[in-house]
């Protein structure tokens, strides 16, 4: 099986998987997936084909690092979405000098929009069209803060839609670059938006928190951030930070800090342009 | 008494909208606190008070009907810091709720 050597953000992954998986990558990464995997690497991951007699009516696809294999096997054809699912694990796991916010993460500049939301809320379909609205994906499903310098370290990945917000997207940003569908996943039908050329090209440059906001798809948002009061704020990040717990005092302070110093909204939202045209207002208005 | 727990100075907090937002280094955990239970904390942080004192002092500025109130919604809090680890009940209220502040301390 071919190997190859990704990079993306402060990590970087050695991966062994069928060429067509390798394929995939290059597609959503271009030149940060590498032929050469000598050095250094943050996590050894193999796409494995499983042996057996079921390979020739199902064949199935199982991810594995060096040290485990934490998950059951999925269709061989799902190989790149369960690649992605078995990447998060791994950060997940092991990326504790971050604090870890379930969260999509934009930046205009040097300033950090953040979006934390739970799995439904449509936080990774507003990030995925406000990056083609002139802001840079920081990254999808994570945010890597490091509270000693108070910043978010970018990680731009493919962003993975779900069900109804696929056509939405596609409706709204039709430049956008999908790859293909893969229906009826353990989380329904995915697809994954390529991040932007200036995304990938400024992985290297991180971004402060300036605006946090909580977005609610709800089929009857009005499209008006209205002001979250500072102590659900907390609730609300300290919920969605994966490693709140092992972080201790860091974590709590770090959580409380980025509340106390950066304002925050909630936006429910029904229509991706109005929900864009909302965050510009927002993030345009004069500081207080 | 109602006494502090033997590292309540440790604990790391911040307030907001009458909120109290604690971490307990101790425990690892985080707690909130409404205004009521922060301030029953804060005398207890200074000194073992009883129930009849507690009420005593926190009820100087109320009006009866709010003293009323305060009355009985207090054992509720104290129970819950108890609960909490943060203070150490009377001992007549029994073991569940009342440790030692040494053996607290080695938890």
């Amino acid at each position: 099986m071919p190997r190859r050597s990704l990079t993306t953000g402060p990590f970087r992954i050695r991966v062994q998987g069928p060429a067509a998986l390798m394929q995939r990558l290059a597609f959503f990464y271009g030149d940060r997936l590498q032929g050469s995997e000598d050095g250094v690497h943050d996590f050894h991951i193999r796409m494995a084909r499983v042996p057996g007699l079921r390979r020739l009516l199902a064949p199935q696809i199982q991810f594995h690092t060096d040290i485990e294999t934490p998950f059951q096997p999925f269709p061989l054809d799902h190989a790149y979405p369960f690649f992605e699912w078995g990447l998060n694990w791994c950060i997940a796991m092991q990326a504790h000098e971050y604090l870890l916010w379930h969260m999509a993460v934009l930046a205009r500049g040097e300033d950090a929009l953040l979006l934390p939301g739970n799995p439904g809320s449509g936080k990774s379909t507003l990030a995925a069209a406000l990056m083609h609205r002139g802001w840079r994906l920081l990254s999808d499903e994570f945010g890597l803060y490091l509270p000693e310098n108070g910043c978010l370290c970018a990680l731009p990945r493919p962003i993975p839609l779900k069900n109804a917000a696929i056509p939405a997207l596609r409706k709204a940003v039709p430049e956008a670059v999908l790859g293909p569908l893969y229906p009826r996943t353990r989380k329904g039908d995915v697809a994954h938006v390529r991040p932007t050329a200036e995304s990938f090209a400024r992985a290297g440059e991180p971004a402060r928190p300036r605006w946090i906001l909580f977005p609610h798809y709800h089929p009857a948002g009005g499209h008006r951030p209205r002001p979250f009061p500072k102590g659900r704020c907390f609730l609300g990040l300290a919920g969605n930070a994966f490693n709140y717990g092992l972080q201790g005092a860091r974590g709590f302070e770090a959580v409380a800090s980025v509340v106390e110093r950066v304002p925050a909204w909630e936006l429910d939202y029904a229509d991706l342009d109005a929900a864009v045209a909302a965050v510009e207002d927002l993030t345009t208005r004069p500081t207080s | 008494m109602w006494r502090p727990a033997s590292h309540l100075g440790q604990l790391r907090w911040h307030e907001w909208e009458g909120e109290r937002f604690l971490f307990d280094p101790f425990s690892g955990q985080t707690h909130v606190l409404n205004a009521m239970a922060a301030a029953v904390l804060d005398l207890i942080q200074e000194g073992p008070h009883s129930e009849a004192e507690l009420l005593g002092r926190l009820g100087l500025d109320l009006a009866p009907a709010e003293r009323q109130g305060l009355a009985a919604t207090l054992p509720a809090h104290l129970d819950l810091l108890a609960e909490m680890g943060l203070v150490l009940a009377p001992m007549e209220r029994g073991p569940d709720l009342y440790r030692p502040p040494e053996c607290h301390a080695a938890v």
